[in-house]
């Protein structure tokens, strides 16, 4: 079948986090595409994520994920390791602009004795330039997953989701 | 090319240019091209080679992949065969490979004009919590071109850094490339899985 469109997600399911649930029967991978805006409050922040295993009835929020980042405007490469979430599109949006959350991929989710992975390429929008952000995560367990939350970090209150537009794709083999 | 559209396609549906991007979509696509299509799969355990034939008809290919060497530290090869995979050329500056990795909190790039394989992923450990996932673009195969691969990949290495990986090569021959092999640098595999999908052309 190769990608199959699972899903698309317009509104927040609150109003600063984005559940995707990953439940395509049979399904190796998943993409999504789309973009991520915030509401024009306060300063710069992480869009970041978290999996749960269980439909969104609890999201790991234990010290779990590994994100290694790279950038287009810096020769610097990051690994935070240890953390309580992984960098879906790392480092700091300003505050109008918004993101493109282009070509995000996961690997694997729902093999069991597996680590699932995943990957990005997000272009974001600053007041003088573009920058695209390379991200590789990892969740540190062998259990299998079914879904992402998406929040954003910021110091105090976190913004408000504005907008989003997202299309989850499933990879299947058959 | 006319504008991207995020619609029509229904949930459930699978993706296709037609379907998905308005009928002859950005590209120009007729119905039925764009189509990322499975082709096979391989899995097992204990194997020296992991070798997946390229059907003709499409225009380019995906693997995903997921692969644990059995012994520790091990690199991850590909290589292409002409031949219908009875041989897969090792020879003398076969290939041009390059890379862009990203391990621990470094990253630095490489290229190398002469080689007998593409690197994939290198220092890989054997542990449950390592081994490497990754997806490889064969781009062109069966073209009188010389063949592209593109690729990415995430693995823990044996001193346990998380590694993220960006190789690339080409083989060095124009010769109809149909069919791949994945091997480490010595040692067999262990648990291992890997999916091929062919990219549908204009039809």
């Amino acid at each position: 079948m190769g990608w199959v469109l699972q899903s698309e997600i317009t509104e927040p399911t609150t109003s600063t986090t984005i559940d995707i649930p990953l439940t395509t029967s049979g399904a190796i991978a998943y993409r999504i595409d789309g973009f991520l805006l915030r509401d024009n409050v306060g300063s710069l922040v992480n869009w970041v994520g978290r999996v749960t295993t269980d439909g969104f009835s609890s999201v790991d929020s234990s010290t779990i994920y590994t994100t290694l980042s790279s950038y287009s405007t810096s020769t610097e490469a990051r690994q935070n390791g240890n953390l309580t979430y992984f960098n879906f599109v790392n480092d700091a949006v300003n505050a109008t602009q918004g993101i493109a959350g282009e070509f995000h991929y996961i690997w694997f989710p729902h093999e069991s004795g597996l680590r699932t992975r995943g990957f990005g390429i997000c272009g974001g929008e600053e007041e003088t330039f573009y920058e695209f952000r390379k991200v590789h995560w990892e969740h540190r367990s062998l259990t299998a997953i079914n879904g992402i939350r998406i929040f954003m970090i910021q110091t105090g209150s976190p913004p408000s989701v504005e907008e989003c537009d997202l299309k989850v794709y499933a990879l299947v083999p058959s | 090319m006319g504008s991207m559209t995020f619609a029509p396609c229904t949930p459930g549906e699978e993706w296709t240019a037609a379907a998905c991007e308005g009928g002859s979509g950005g590209s120009g696509a007729s119905a039925g091209s764009g189509s990322l299509v499975f082709i096979s799969s391989a899995t097992g355990s204990g194997d020296a080679t992991v070798e997946m034939a390229l059907p003709g008809g499409y225009i380019a290919y995906e693997v995903w992949y997921w692969t644990f060497p059995e012994d520790d530290d091990r690199h991850l090869y590909l290589r292409f065969s002409t031949d219908g995979g009875s041989t897969f050329d090792s020879s003398t500056a076969a290939y041009q490979k390059g890379n862009a990795d990203h391990i621990g909190a470094s990253s630095e790039f490489y290229q190398t004009n002469s080689a007998t394989v593409i690197t994939q992923s290198w220092n890989v450990g054997n542990l449950s919590s390592e081994g490497v996932q990754g997806r490889n673009r064969i781009w062109f195969p069966h073209e009188a071109v010389r063949t592209r691969v593109d690729g990415n990949a995430f693995n823990r290495q044996d001193n346990g850094n998380a590694a993220a990986f960006l190789p690339f090569g080409r083989y060095n021959s124009t010769a109809d490339v149909d069919a791949i092999q994945y091997l480490w640098n010595s040692g067999n595999h262990g648990d291992y899985a890997f999916y091929l999908f062919g990219l549908e052309g204009a039809t």
